[in-house]
């Protein structure tokens, strides 16, 4: 027995640091990130059974996080396991029900399209060395009727392919036996445009290639125009419009800072009905500058940030009418700070009638929750970072998503 | 079972001064790593604040926080580890060669055990595996005190105290320290497959000898391309047809045929074709 | 096995080493109980036999049989090895050897271990690497008589050994330590050993020439173990 205790100690000294280690890790959760949310004024219950999902970023680590009830919820960590085997949320039913017709598809939401009867999806193919299909320039059509569980898949060669180095599908949407697809055509001399493609599923081809929006190429004397599309794209649901923003900038010289900056001088939003295939703008001269704009159902909400307060603008796009403009409370962000985010976009939601925002601000981000319909503000709080920076700039959060508790 | 246990406690017995030696250098190494480390923090720290006249809040933002990060990515640091590994991967060769070299030629004592021969390859095996996660926990104890060495020479406001793991995630160390206990199993479980192939491809060399060496990577080649059977004819055949989930299935049942296939052949080669 | 006597069989066995085939189809018997002696000249394959026999080395034919049944690896308790070279760690001290064999090896007499070692005026606290060639030469047969085995099989065991090594070896041969084993030697000089022998088996280019047993040939044709050896070779 004495001959044995060299390897039994490093046996026992083994098992119990690394099973403790692995142990302790399975129930540990990260530090990084944590946040709180700390309330201003209004009802806490708004926060209830509500998650916040975000981003965040440091030394190029990706951390994603998630916010319940105020609180930031305990993540295990996560083997390699689960990232591999992850997809996007949207997709798990349909992996339940039609896992085959996800095979060997860009699991990206904007390309895929879901309703009761339909799943629809789009791709556009360049070259393609490893599928043995050597075409290029091809559009990828499949269609799936649910009842019947059959398919209809087709392959369309692109008009002028050559014009455009890479075509990205922005979203996909069925209707009347036509599969419609809006993508972003990026051309090799800078130039942008918003195409809409329509597909006769029967026909089994291209019957409709119509242009959207252009943007302009290079800059002229520091000048150009550029647009976005500011639909919901991680939803396969059906939508009858797309939103888009065109933005005229001009570069100028800021004074203080000898930095180039790029000053918006006018936008203009826009929407695109896919029923009609008709793009039509909003006159909004009357709420003035328009900054952000986001697209809920048929309502389109023009942002506008004027001093302390966070206009928005509900538009009707069915009447065509103006709503209320409603206000909130919402700090304007100073030019000043460190924080890194303040140059992102705000971020805004609506769900079941109410608007969430979030804003980044000096010290961490406001979050707002309004009434749309009364124009009231229901809860307005502070997002706080709770860990420890180890970089102050390479140090950013993104919030994606807000959604009920499931 | 016994005769492999005592098998298991005399591989063990005869590498020991030498792994003992390996512990020791590593440890210094990664004390050394850490005092360099931070102590080469502290004295940037006081060049800037005292120096150049920066307040300490100011040097903190600028400069980033201490962390183990960067003790972990220093060179000292990164090097005891890259030593032991191929300590390690050297041993899993020599485990075999050593028992033909010289005059004195241990391997007719072995293949004359009264036990199966296949206990011989495990034993071998399971002393190697008992090395490496020795090593492990070594790592994981110099955490510890490399982190207390670390609060000792800089102080709270300039570093950050992170858990093990979110210094060891991101960088070459979560392959050594998987995240999470399936990571570890799946990880060390590739790594359990690795050897058992070398292993057979060794004796391939020592069954035929020149011959052998061809056999032997020939063998090495055609397993390493059975595991990836899964994924080359899913990719270049099947057009990425397999969800990641189904592929990742796939590709543990190649790795346990692949182990199977190792222990089988190395088995029948111990049995039938072995040669003192 | 034939006649129910205990013997190691060796039938039709070749080997070959790359092109060259070494055996050509040997066949012969040992007895337990029976000194047998495999004589030919340096590399004809006494060795290979051996080896084979302990399946230290495949063969490419032929068959070999231990009281009837093939090599498992039980025999291992029940025939033992004694090479040209030691067949222990050279760091080892004789007394770790000891151990080492008493903890895999039911069959280790570490009373006879001892006996032997007394015997051979050697002390359990030499480290292996250290000893003299004859004093190594003793150890290693020590290992395997230590051993309850019923067949012995010796390499070589008088080769490059001093006078006075090699006539405590051969000593060993006679005494009560052989008894009733089956041993099979082999050498390449006769002279030694020819009084101790039972059985001769000449090998000459990959085969049996001859097989005999040494009493028999004494007494009928009147012939030394030398006489015959000339008479085959000579063919």
């Amino acid at each position: 027995m004495k001959k044995y205790w060299k390897i039994i100690v490093v046996l026992i000294i083994t098992v119990i640091t690394v099973g403790t280690y692995y142990i302790r890790s399975s129930f540990a959760s990260r530090t990084v990130p944590e946040f709180e949310v700390k309330k201003i004024s209004g009802d806490e219950k708004e926060l209830q059974d509500l998650v916040i999902h975000g981003d965040y970023n440091v030394n190029d680590i990706h951390y994603s996080f998630k916010i319940l009830n105020g609180k930031t919820m305990n993540v295990n960590y996560d083997s390699i396991i689960s990232e591999i085997v992850e997809l996007p949320s949207q997709f798990e039913t349909i992996m339940k029900e039609y896992k085959n017709f996800l095979r060997q598809k860009v699991l990206n939401p904007g390309n895929f399209y879901e309703d009761k009867a339909w799943l629809a999806y789009a791709e556009y193919q360049i070259e393609n060395t490893f599928s043995g299909m050597t075409n290029k320039n091809e559009f990828l059509i499949e269609v799936l009727d649910k009842k019947t569980n059959e398919t209809v898949a087709f392959e369309v060669a692109m008009p002028d392919g050559e014009n455009y180095y890479t075509i990205n599908i922005n979203d996909v949407q069925l209707m009347n036996g036509k599969v419609k697809v809006l993508t972003n055509n990026y051309s090799e001399d800078s130039s942008e445009e918003a195409h809409l493609y329509v597909f006769d599923i029967k026909e089994k081809k291209l019957i409709r290639d119509d242009v959207i929006l252009k943007s302009s190429k290079e800059a002229e004397n520091g000048n150009w125009t550029s647009f976005s599309i500011n639909n919901d794209s991680l939803s396969l649901k059906p939508s009858e419009y797309a939103l888009f923003l065109l933005q005229r900038v001009q570069e100028e010289m800021n004074e203080n800072t000898k930095e180039v900056e790029a000053k918006i001088l006018a936008s203009e939003c826009y929407v695109y009905n896919f029923e009609k295939e008709i793009l039509e703008k909003i006159n909004h001269e009357e709420s003035g500058m328009v900054e952000a704009a986001s697209l809920h159902n048929s309502t389109v909400f023009l942002q506008n940030q004027i001093d302390n307060r966070l206009e928005v603008v509900p538009y009707d796009i069915e009447t065509g009418t103006w709503r209320e403009k409603i206000l909130f409370n919402v700090p304007q962000t100073s030019e000043n700070t460190d924080n890194d985010d303040l140059h992102a976009e705000p971020f805004i939601t609506v769900l079941n009638g109410k608007i969430y925002i979030i804003n980044a601000i000096d010290d961490g981000y406001s979050l707002f929750i309004g009434d749309l319909s009364t124009g009231q503000s229901l809860y307005e709080g502070k997002i706080v970072a709770k860990h420890k920076k180890i970089n102050q700039y390479n140090d950013k959060t993104y919030f994606k998503l807000i959604e009920p508790k499931s | 079972m016994n005769r492999y246990l005592k098998l298991v406690n005399f591989e063990f017995n005869r590498f020991f001064k030498l792994y003992i030696v390996l512990v020791i250098v590593t440890i210094i190494m990664q004390i050394f790593a850490v005092i360099v480390e931070s102590r080469g923090y502290m004295r940037e720290a006081k060049n800037v604040i005292y120096g150049d006249m920066m307040s300490k809040a100011d040097f903190i933002k600028n400069y980033e926080a201490f962390t183990m990060q960067r003790v972990v990515q220093s060179n000292w640091f990164y090097w005891s580890i890259a030593l032991c590994v191929v300590v390690l991967l050297i041993y899993v060769f020599f485990i075999w060669y050593r028992d033909w070299l010289g005059k004195n030629s241990f391997i007719y004592r072995l293949l004359m055990l009264p036990t199966a021969r296949l206990n011989l390859y495990f034993a071998k095996a399971t002393a190697i595996l008992i090395f490496v996660f020795g090593l492990v926990a070594l790592q994981l104890l110099l955490f510890l005190i490399e982190m207390q060495i670390m609060k000792w020479i800089v102080p709270a406001e300039f570093r950050v105290d992170l858990p093990i793991k979110e210094y060891t995630d991101f960088n070459y160390l979560s392959v050594i320290l998987p995240g999470s206990l399936i990571d570890f199993l799946l990880f060390y479980g590739m790594g359990i497959v690795a050897v058992c192939v070398t292993f057979t491809a060794i004796l391939l060399e020592r069954c035929y000898l020149l011959k052998g060496i061809i056999f032997g990577i020939s063998y090495g080649l055609v397993s390493v391309g059975f595991f990836l059977m899964p994924l080359l004819i899913d990719t270049f055949v099947l057009n990425n047809y397999f969800f990641p989930v189904e592929l990742f299935v796939m590709e543990v049942i190649a790795g346990i045929i692949v182990l199977i296939g190792a222990v089988w052949i190395g088995n029948y080669l111990l049995k039938y074709k072995i040669r003192v | 096995m034939q006649g129910g006597i205990p013997m190691i069989e060796v039938k039709n066995v070749t080997k070959k080493f790359g092109r060259k085939e070494v055996l050509k189809g040997v066949s012969f018997t040992a007895e337990k109980g029976q000194i047998t002696c495999l004589i030919g000249i340096n590399g004809v394959g006494k060795t290979t036999i051996m080896q084979a026999i302990m399946s230290l080395i495949p063969i490419n034919s032929g068959e070999i049989f231990i009281d009837g049944s093939k090599l498992t690896k039980d025999s291992y308790e029940k025939i033992t090895f004694i090479p040209d070279t030691i067949t222990m760690l050279p760091q080892m001290r004789i007394g770790d050897a000891f151990t080492f064999m008493a903890d895999f090896y039911q069959s280790w007499n570490q009373k006879r271990a001892e006996e032997l070692l007394e015997f051979f005026k050697l002390e359990e606290t030499e480290r292996i690497s250290e000893l003299s060639k004859g004093n190594t030469a003793k150890v290693n047969i020590l290992l395997g008589l230590a051993l309850d085995v019923d067949y012995l099989l010796m390499d070589e065991p008088f080769s490059g050994i001093d006078i006075f090594s090699r006539e405590e070896i051969a000593n060993v041969f006679t005494s009560h330590l052989i008894e009733d084993r089956g041993v099979i030697i082999t050498t390449h000089e006769i002279n030694d050993i020819e009084h101790l022998i039972d059985k001769v088996v000449l090998i000459d280019n990959g085969i049996v020439l001859k097989e005999f047993h040494v009493e028999e040939v004494r007494e009928k044709e009147g012939k030394s173990v030398i006489d015959v050896m000339r008479e085959v070779y000579e063919k």
